[in-house]
């Protein structure tokens, strides 16, 4: 590159990329908050994804990106409360079909905020060394949902009646029981070793191998391909 | 002991070699190590399989094995060897910078490809490449050798070549707070690999069909892609199904997958098949690797065996251009440049609100670059169904030239006035998105059009965007190592923010003439200067104001600030100044640092104690000043280096080769360089004209040498026995000796008018503070004699200011 180049290489000041109005950090944490509510009320179809993400982006840039992490968070724990507080009134059979939906819907959520997110993802995360988006959305969904005293014992009693039940003969809802075995070993190391060990071994009791089966290769397939990854 | 480690570094013996487990590529034949070197000559290099012993030498290797020695034959030579076989022994001279410093290469090797570079960033700066013909793909462990002189290496460390050599730019922004370390494994980052291939067989943003085999198994697939690398049967409306009775899923699926990923697996049984499809489609690469490996397995043929499958990869014009869209992959440029121009299987149409201009586009172009884009288009929100999406905040120019890069693989800015401008919207735009490969080609550019005018803005830019650490880091050098520059030819320095001035302040590479210069800057940043103000003058504001009033919001900075000043470096009466000013009586803080710094001195006179803090110290990089007294004096540089740098009595520097003096004509009796530098009259010397880019040009020139650099700010020279006054002339200055700067330009200046007559300038612009290598005069005009009104008539030239 010339010298002359140098010398006329000039920017035009960026002098408004800074913001002056005080109030831009909240205005702009309201349109996301109110997006985000929105996800959660599956009603994200009409919202453009473009406004949010150039929102998010602009606060991260401003270097709000830790105001809009811990907002993130405070909101989708608000919204797990709710979720398990539903799930705590749902009667009888209808249990673990509730926890299972509220999974899904949540399941659903995260990616769209993590994709709307992406933007603090990618850098305020990675330079603030914190959790990333979706494994911090699993961990919530643990910690409020799951570890919530009235569901966990709740949980864990439901499966072990689901696979009592099938061996007196009784037909179950197998893909319901697939499906939140799954959630465990989405959730993690710490979730498998505290309710599958237990559940584990009492299950290998009271149950035939055959019907077993599905269940345990799950588990087991899981659990070494977690091992295998930490290796 | 071979390595003794101390601060990352370790210094290898004649003869022995440094092995460590840290030093290993993760994974075998492919890697990349990065150091500084400090050797008179044999950087020797081992790469291997195993870990060999301390008295490891290369000439007893007998297993497998490469070499590299950077400066073998008496630093002369670039050699490299294989298995005890020299198989490049090149012409390199300037290799190894003879002990003189530490100096950065790396070293990397992917399947038998060697590449040797200088400086820190791999990839950056290569000086030679070459290729093993059988490639040694289990070499792991790179252990640090020398010939017959101790070699010192540091900041050694080993990257994975990833398919994307951006990770490695990455890691390089914090290889040197660690030193011995290899990289760590990325969270979660599945960014990092985004592309094409991610849409291999994806019903993602698809708008084909293929329906294989009798069962009529649907493939999904993306007009725009497979047209780029072929010619298929498409029409350009939505829904395409395209039959393939005859064909068995594998076959396509390898043709698919050479398509998205450049690359592919098949057995070599199902050659000939795959060969007929893609000629049916003409993807011409895949026919012709078909053909190649056809007629290989023809010629060995017996041994070949049906269930081997065979590895087709797409040929890489440039292994070291990445793996990047489009030129890893079989897609034609020039075909994706006509349909973006034209709009052909467009599919989205971008609105930028606030230009109300549109660009017709591809869906899946966008997403194979930008994550980003990929989720606009298919997470579920109002543009996933829809044709056209509006952006704002979007500048047009650089939206403009990203989609030039998405769909070329290459960066074309228009060299504008708004040039500057247009790059940092454009690495603005490739940050928002995540277009990390655009991104990087931004940073290199932005690197390359870097100078002193413009570190401030752009630093004002970047410190706001996490990736550009790199950039900020060269701007915030740049600036230290012209503070004087940057903090006088213009005040933007003030709204930088305090971190960044502050490292600025506290860098080791600060240079400056005067320790005061850092004062005044300090104290100009805290009040937000309008305009330049030495600290006199805010030290007059004072008698009329206070500190509060002074400094506002950024009174508080001062006490963070003030103690980078090195008052200890400043002259012992401007110390007493200091003391007595308004500025210590109001400020605690100043105060405190100019009676510390005093007392300091003081006790310095009596008994030198030891200098602990680094406020004490003298800056490294610090000038010598050369102050103009008079005409003819003894103060000069000329006179300076005469004495090699104060260090014995004055010879001709000319002579002592010392500096060079060079003109626009030959040397001869009446131009000679020697008389120039020396100060014995001569009644006839000139630099006469020559013809140079087809104008008359007279001119003396002198160089410094390498190491030396002067902040010009007086200049004298003498008239010679004759009447030929120069009257319009330029007087400049150069880092290479190509481009020049103006230091002052005389028209029609009248002063000379005496034979033999002395006459001396000051430089008063802002340039007198940009450290220069070359100086020259030039003659503008005719003299004031008309018989030889091209003679440079000069005897005697000498040049004042800060040297170093």
């Amino acid at each position: 590159m010339s010298n002359q180049k140098k010398r006329n290489f000039q920017t035009e000041a960026f002098k408004h990329r800074v913001v002056v109005d005080p109030k831009y950090a909240d205005k702009t944490w309201q349109i996301l908050e109110r997006a985000i509510h929105q996800i959660y009320n599956q009603d994200a179809s009409g919202l453009s994804f473009e406004e949010l993400y150039r929102n998010a982006y602009n606060m991260v840039l401003h270097k709000f990106g830790d105001k809009l992490y811990t907002g993130f968070i405070a909101t989708m724990t608000g919204h797990l409360k709710e979720k398990s507080k539903l799930i705590e009134v749902a009667q009888g059979g209808s249990f673990l079909e509730e926890l299972n939906k509220k999974w899904n819907e949540h399941n659903k959520a995260l990616e769209m905020i993590r994709d709307v997110l992406m933007y603090m993802d990618r850098t305020y995360v990675e330079s603030a060394k914190k959790p990333h988006v979706h494994p911090m959305g699993l961990s919530l969904w643990k910690d409020n949902v799951v570890r919530s005293p009235k569901i966990y014992s709740r949980l864990l009693e439901t499966l072990l009646d689901l696979v009592k039940k099938e061996r007196t003969g009784e037909v179950i809802d197998r893909g319901l029981l697939r499906n939140v075995t799954k959630m465990f070993m989405d959730l993690g190391n710490l979730c498998i070793r505290l309710i599958l060990r237990s559940l584990f071994w009492m299950l290998l009791l009271c149950f035939t191998r055959l019907s077993l089966r599905s269940l345990l290769s799950l588990v087991i397939v899981g659990i070494t391909r977690r091992k295998l990854r930490n290796v | 002991m071979v390595a003794a480690k101390e601060n990352n570094s370790l210094t290898v013996a004649p003869f022995e070699c440094a092995w460590s487990d840290d030093l290993k590529f993760r994974e075998a034949g492919r890697g990349c190590v990065a150091f500084d070197a400090f050797a008179h000559n044999d950087v020797t290099v081992v790469f291997r399989e195993n870990v060999g012993s301390q008295h490891y030498h290369y000439k007893k290797d007998n297993s497998p094995h490469y070499i590299v020695i950077i400066g073998s034959n008496r630093n002369r030579r670039l050699k490299i060897q294989v298995d005890g076989e020299s198989v490049v022994d090149e012409e390199a001279s300037d290799l190894c910078r003879c002990s003189l410093e530490f100096e950065s290469y790396w070293i990397s090797i992917y399947d038998g490809l060697v590449s040797i570079g200088k400086g820190r960033y791999p990839f950056q700066n290569l000086v030679f490449q070459w290729q093993d013909s059988k490639p040694n793909c289990s070499v792991q462990y790179v252990g640090l050798s020398s010939w017959d002189k101790h070699v010192g290496y540091r900041n050694v460390s080993v990257f994975p070549v990833t398919n994307n050599r951006i990770s490695l730019w990455k890691q390089v922004d914090y290889r040197e707070v660690k030193g011995f370390v290899e990289e760590e494994e990325g969270m979660g980052c599945d960014y990092e690999q985004w592309g094409l291939g991610n849409f291999l067989e994806s019903w993602e943003l698809s708008d084909v069909i293929f329906l294989v085999g009798e069962e009529e198994v649907d493939v999904p697939a993306h007009k725009v892609i497979l047209q780029a690398s072929g010619c298929f049967p498409l029409s350009s409306s939505d829904g395409d199904v395209i039959q393939l009775g005859g064909v068995s899923y594998p076959i396509l699926h390898a043709l698919l997958q050479y398509i998205y990923t450049g690359r592919t697996q098949i057995l070599e049984s199902e050659l000939a098949p795959l060969r007929d499809l893609s000629s049916n489609f003409e993807v011409i690469p895949l026919v012709r690797q078909c053909d190649e490996n056809i007629n290989r397995l023809k010629l060995s043929n017996g041994a070949s065996d049906p269930c081997k499958s065979v590895e087709l990869s797409c040929p890489v014009s440039h292994p070291l251009s990445g793996f990047m869209f489009p030129t890893a992959f079989p897609a034609d440029v020039g075909k994706l440049k006509t349909f973006y121009s034209s709009g052909e299987y467009s599919d989205i149409e971008i609105c930028l609100s606030d230009h109300g201009l549109t660009f017709q586009s591809h869906k899946v172009i966008l997403s194979l670059w930008s994550v980003a884009f990929a989720k606009m288009f298919t997470n579920g929100m109002s543009e996933s169904h829809s044709s056209t999406i509006y952006l704002t905040d979007v500048s047009p120019e650089a939206f403009k030239a990203m989609l030039n890069f998405m769909y070329s693989g290459e960066l074309n800015m228009e060299d504008t006035v708004n040039f500057g401008t247009d790059l940092i919207h454009l690495l603005f735009l490739a940050d928002r998105f995540g277009v990390v490969p655009l991104h990087q080609e931004c940073c290199k550019m932005l690197l390359e059009c870097l100078s002193e005018d413009s570190v401030c803005s752009v630093l004002q830019v970047v410190s706001s965007i996490s990736s550009c650490k790199l950039i900020e880091e060269m701007c915030k050098r740049k600036f230290s190592m012209h503070f004087d520059y940057c903090t006088t030819a213009s005040l933007d320095f003030v709204l930088l923010d305090q971190a960044t001035f502050s490292d600025i302040l506290e860098s080791a590479d600060l240079t400056v003439t005067s320790e005061e210069k850092i004062l005044d800057a300090v104290l100009m940043w805290c009040m937000k200067a309008e305009e330049p103000q030495r600290w006199e003058d805010i030290d007059e504001l004072m008698n009329y104001s206070n500190p509060e009033i002074l400094f506002k919001e950024r009174l508080q900075s001062l006490d963070d600030l003030l103690p980078h000043v090195r008052f200890s470096l400043l002259p012992y009466e401007l110390l007493e100044r200091l003391e007595n000013s308004n500025l210590s009586r109001q400020v605690p803080v100043f105060n405190r640092l100019v009676k510390e710094a005093a007392s300091f001195l003081a006790s310095r006179l009596t008994c030198p104690g030891n200098e602990t803090t680094s406020r004490f110290q003298h800056r490294r990089s610090s000038f010598k000043e050369l102050q103009y007294i008079r005409d003819g004096d003894s103060n000069g540089v000329l006179h300076f280096v005469g004495t090699s740098y104060g260090s014995h009595q004055w010879v001709n520097p000319v002579l002592a080769k010392k500096i060079i003096i060079t003109s626009s004509s030959p040397t001869s009796r009446f131009t000679d360089p020697k008389a120039l530098a020396s100060r014995t009259y001569v009644g006839t010397s000139f630099a006469g004209p020559r013809m140079e880019d087809g104008r008359i040009s007279s001119w003396w020139m002198v160089d410094l040498g390498e190491d030396h650099q002067l902040m010009c700010n007086y200049y004298t020279f003498r008239q010679d026995g004759s009447r030929a006054y120069a009257r319009s002339w330029k007087f400049q200055g150069s880092m290479d000796g190509k481009t020049w700067t103006d230091l002052r330009v005389h028209e029609n200046d009248q002063t000379m008018c005496k034979a033999g007559q002395f006459a001396s300038w000051p430089i008063t612009a802002a340039n007198a503070l940009l450290p220069f290598r070359f100086f020259r005069l030039v003659l503008t005009g005719p003299t004031a004699d008309t018989s030889t009104p091209w003679n440079f008539c000069i005897c005697y030239l000498e040049l004042y200011g800060y040297f170093r």
